[in-house]
């Protein structure tokens, strides 16, 4: 190995060969280029020199695409040379630099065990040590397929996913979708911050109740969600609030309006005002009621009660009954 | 329907020298045999097919032994220190595959299981019939854990096991049954308190979700023939569904139902209508075999029982109107309605 200036452009990059070491997935460089301005690139690259004297990137991509951002033309790098290392020692320097300093996050790990299993499945022994007890290489076809799967998706997805804006079961959520409403619902799960358990719960309801309703998922998110509930400007605790109860009508609706019928009848009686509370089975299997009053005093207690009895007299109780009864303009 | 007949058989060592175990592997020739130590431990065998694979149902038998009991108390009725109901295991799962079936959710595999110490169990349901003659009347089903005659062409218990009936007219035994062609294995001039009811489902959803059945319309021819041999027929509408235009499609299989069988006394026993539930493990399984199955697409409510049910509305509405169909062919067979709530009982009958 020795230290050399390699011209930039005879640096590959941007094809699969080319990037045979390179597990990197950092899109913005932006810190990195102000701390190289302001205190220079303080640890050199490692290249390996290839035939027809180009060279591959071994550690240090992020700072080489910072470089060429900042329209240097050089760099000053440790070069190895093809008979020096071999494609274990260069993986293996690749894999405990990054793991080492800084980890990777989960569109790096995907890259690592899909290039590992793909195209150095026989040096996994070899490489063990390097990968260390945090980057298990999964034995499962169906895990890997998991990896594979973030890697196929779009630019803004994987970018989130890097930068922990998702995580990575969220992003696996996006199997259930059509590649043309992945977009839409990244945008659900990041822009309303849901958690995993929201985001599986709004997947779930999305896709159902676009299939009941025979609108391609797309459509569906585009006329449901992101007009009425993403493009307001409000905090992502109230954007989820929105969100939910938007798919809930849409995936309840017949279970949403017995819901607002029986809040009517129940709102006629004034019960929330007096302390007098008034539920229902919330899965309306029965025409139970219950009814709690609170009171601290015994004409406190006798008010409440008269304020039932006439509640009765009007007819509000038995509306209340009539709610939670099957009429016929119920039945589809 | 696809014609069962099993590529591989799983052999319990404890049913080995069975003699049914013998004869049928007389019959099914070319299969290959597996001994195997326990039908419940699959997974600790090394087989060609195991767990929760949809290919068992067509291509696995397996045989073993059942150490008893294996009449139990019908589910729900098991805190009753009376009950009248019993259901009779004498196989596990079925070579069917229908999706909306609980039995997904149920077993560790999905191969059909025939126990074949068919000798215990018919000494077991004899004992049990006398024990239980003072109680009053009783109703044995078989077609709980299985199909009641989907294994019958090779295991003969059903045949064997109607003339134990004769002597008990206040004990009833229900075979509960998706096939067709099937009335040849069955005894003629059965004694009358046998009755053997048919799942029915419409078209739409036999297409859609019972794979490897035979249509509705061989299962009628079939139930036909039974009539003609003197069996009382029931007919089994559990599941009911809410396919695309599910009113159409009740109305078509109602008369189907009227074109192909006599009606009245000795004719259609009764009606029994259960809507589709589920449990979370069923849900589950259903999910997994194909997530955007149109099974789980209306709204459902999680139930007491822990299971989900059509919202009440949708239950009521179908349910009413199948009774508004049969009614308008027959006014006097009886209509139950299964796993039901009292409100949906009074909504249903009385609403």
């Amino acid at each position: 190995m020795n230290y050399q200036r390699i011209a930039l452009q005879k640096i590959v990059h941007g094809s699969r060969d080319d990037d045979l070491y390179v597990f990197t997935f950092r899109p913005d460089v932006t810190e990195l280029q102000t701390s190289i301005e302001r205190s220079g690139l303080l640890v050199a690259p490692v290249l390996k020199e290839t035939e027809a004297g180009f060279y591959r990137v071994i550690c240090g991509s992020s700072r080489i695409k910072a470089l060429r951002h900042l329209g240097r033309e050089s760099v000053g790098a440790f070069v190895v040379s093809d008979r020096e290392w071999t494609d274990a020692e260069c993986l293996s320097r690749s894999i405990l630099e990054n793991r080492l300093h800084r980890g990777f996050n989960e569109v790096e790990k995907a890259l690592v065990f899909t290039r590992l299993a793909d195209r150095f499945p026989h040096l996994l022994p070899e490489l063990a040590e390097a990968l260390g007890e945090d980057l298990k290489m999964p034995q499962e076809p169906k895990a890997l397929a998991s990896y594979r799967f973030i890697l196929s998706l779009a630019d803004p997805i994987r970018e989130g996913l890097a930068r922990d804006e998702l995580s990575l079961g969220q992003a696996l959520l996006l199997r259930g979708f059509p590649v043309d409403a992945h977009g839409a619902f990244f945008r659900v799960m990041t822009e309303c911050g849901l958690t995993l358990q929201e985001s599986r719960k709004a997947a779930q309801w999305t896709l159902e109740a676009a299939a009941r309703e025979g609108r391609g998922t797309s459509d569906f998110l585009e006329e449901v969600v992101t007009r009425p509930v993403l493009n307001e400007t409000t905090s992502p605790q109230q954007k989820a609030l929105r969100l939910f109860s938007a798919l809930r009508n849409r995936r309840y609706p017949l279970i949403e309006s017995w819901n607002a019928r029986f809040a009517s009848a129940r709102s006629q009686i004034s019960a929330k005002n007096k302390g007098i509370h008034v539920t229902h089975d919330p899965t309306f299997e029965t025409t139970r009621i219950k009814v709690q009053i609170q009171a601290t005093s015994a004409p406190e207690f006798m008010q409440r009660l008269e304020t039932l009895s006439e509640a009765a007299r009007e007819g509000k109780i038995e509306r209340l009954f009539q709610a939670l009864s099957v009429e016929s303009s119920d039945l589809p | 329907m696809v014609a069962y007949k099993p590529r591989y058989v799983y052999v319990e060592s404890k049913a080995r020298h069975a003699p049914l175990t013998e004869r049928i592997l007389r019959s099914l020739s070319g299969c290959s045999v597996y001994e195997i130590q326990d039908h419940r431990r699959l997974e600790e065998e090394s087989l060609p097919l195991r767990g929760h694979d949809t290919g068992m149902k067509g291509q696995v038998l397996v045989l073993a032994h059942h150490p008893g009991p294996c009449i139990r108390p019908f589910p729900g009725s098991s805190e009753d220190p009376s009950p009248s109901e019993f259901f009779v295991a004498h196989a596990n799962g079925c070579p069917f595959d229908c999706q909306y079936c609980f039995l997904q959710g149920y077993f560790d595999h999905y191969a059909p299981v025939l126990f074949v110490n068919q000798e215990d169990l018919l000494d077991e349901l004899a004992d049990h019939l006398k024990r239980n003659v003072h109680r009053g009347p009783a109703a044995y089903h078989t077609g709980e854990l299985s199909d009641a005659l989907a294994l019958e062409p090779w295991s003969g218990f059903a045949a064997a096991a109607i003339p134990l009936f004769r002597d008990f007219p206040a004990a009833r035994l229900e075979l509960r049954t998706k096939c067709a062609d099937i009335e040849d294995l069955l005894p003629d001039g059965p004694p009358q308190n046998i009755t053997v009811s048919w799942t029915l489902t419409p078209w739409e959803a036999w297409q859609r979700y019972e794979h490897r059945t035979p249509n509705p319309l061989l299962r009628l021819q079939s139930a036909r023939a039974c009539q003609e041999k003197g069996y009382p027929v029931g007919i089994r509408l559990d599941p009911a569904l809410l396919v695309p235009e599910w009113k159409r499609e009740y109305a078509k299989l109602i008369q189907e139902i009227y074109e192909n069988l006599r009606p009245g006394e000795g004719g259609i026993e009764s009606f029994v209508m259960g809507g589709f539930r589920y449990s979370p493990v069923l849900g589950s399984r259903i999910q997994e075999r194909s997530p955007s199955n149109a099974l789980l697409l209306p709204e459902f409510v999680r139930c007491r029982d822990g299971k989900h049910r059509y919202f009440r509305p949708l239950r009521v509405s179908l349910y009413r109107e199948i009774v508004r169909q049969i009614r308008r062919h027959d006014p006097t067979t009886p209509i139950h309605l299964c796993m039901e709530t009292d409100q949906v009982r009074r909504d249903v009958f009385e609403g």
